[in-house]
């Protein structure tokens, strides 16, 4: 059978799929884009406000440790010493945040991001990214952390870097949803638009 | 409203051709037509972006056969599907012909399959078709061979008349 004969047999078999196939109407498809975009913006609520009761949190952690530091730091207490680039301990602990991703970087099989808080300006059904002030700090990928994209399936880490060092200009200000765990590290990169 | 309008001509242009192409893909009438509704529904979710791609009709192909593929998605809508509509209900109405290809494509990988529908239904050479299932052009063509030796087999199985010639028009 040649090309054009395979062609044909399959257009066929397709042209019968699609005449008599069922699908709904273009007004119920887009409910259903509703419900998941209104599905999507509780869950954004609830993080947002798990965040907030973190950063609440982290601000009531911080006053007391300001309060203990000015009566001199407990005994066989490191002296604290943040900075930028230290991938250990980034102050986004168990939190969710809108971040420009500068670059990424994979040492030894670690994978590492640069990172900087931004905020997302909401327009419409779209969003904007706007950059914040501040230092990039550079923040390790957990070793179950996931990358996923904008259709829901799962990257890895290593194409996420990749793609990270293919993006276009316009690309390179776009901020990305990532959620810390306990420890500090990138449990989970979210892309907003398609790579 | 202006969006609404916009996104239902999309839709009513080329759900239908895409849900053909899917069907080709899966081999599976009711899995064809959950992943194409679900992936036109993702399409308005975030339709300020999708319009604005180069091609939204590729791009929500390129989604509906991610949850076609997708093993969890698989597991239910193999649940779905036996609700439905059986593999003979799936394939009545079709021809002798329609119905040896349906069986052969069945038999295939699902990655074969993506890049015979893409390269001889969609009419997509072999660097598009890389392009978009993300894979090396060689794997492509080694992928395509593949597929149309094994439909080759099987389709001759079933009605004893498929040559095995492929032809790779870059």
């Amino acid at each position: 059978m040649s090309d054009r004969d395979f062609t044909n047999r399959l257009s066929g078999l397709a042209e019968n799929a699609a005449r008599t196939g069922t699908l709904g109407p273009a007004a119920d498809i887009r409910r259903r884009g509703d419900q998941r975009r209104r599905r999507q913006r509780t869950l954004t609520g609830v993080l947002s406000a798990v965040v907030l009761i973190g950063a609440l949190g982290a601000g009531v952690a911080f006053g007391q440790h300001h309060s203990t530091s000015k009566l001199g730091p407990p005994a066989g207490s490191a002296a604290s010493s943040p900075s930028v680039g230290t991938p250990s301990k980034p102050p986004w602990t168990g939190t969710k945040k809108f971040m420009q991703v500068q670059s990424g970087q994979i040492n030894g099989g670690v994978v590492t991001l640069t990172v900087r808080p931004a905020k997302k300006v909401i327009l419409g059904e779209s969003f904007e990214t706007q950059p914040l002030a501040g230092p990039y700090t550079e923040v390790a990928l957990g070793a179950q952390a996931r990358i996923l994209l904008l259709d829901g399936e799962s990257g890895t880490a290593e194409s996420f870097v990749g793609a990270l060092g293919t993006r276009t200009a316009q690309q390179l200000g776009e901020g990305f949803d990532i959620t810390f765990d306990t420890e500090g590290k990138v449990a989970l990169v979210e892309w907003l638009y398609t790579p | 409203m202006r969006d609404a309008a916009e996104f239902d001509a999309f839709y009513a242009g080329s759900s239908r051709r895409v849900l053909g192409q899917l069907y080709a893909m899966t081999g599976n009438r009711a899995e064809a037509e959950d992943a194409v509704a679900e992936a036109f529904a993702r399409a308005w979710q975030r339709w300020s972006q999708v319009r604005d791609c180069d091609s939204p009709e590729a791009w929500v192909r390129r989604v509906a056969s991610r949850i076609a593929v997708s093993s969890w998605r698989k597991a239910v809508n193999r649940i779905r599907a036996h609700r439905r509509d059986t593999l003979e209900q799936d394939v009545a109405g079709l021809s002798p012909d329609h119905v040896a290809l349906v069986h052969a494509l069945r038999q295939i990988p699902a990655d074969q399959r993506r890049v015979i529908v893409l390269h001889h239904l969609v009419g997509l050479n072999v660097a598009e078709t890389a392009a978009e299932v993300g894979a090396p052009t060689g794997t492509v063509k080694a992928r395509l061979v593949r597929g149309r030796k094994a439909m080759a087999q099987y389709m001759s199985d079933c009605s004893g008349n498929f040559p095995e010639g492929v032809n790779h028009n870059v």
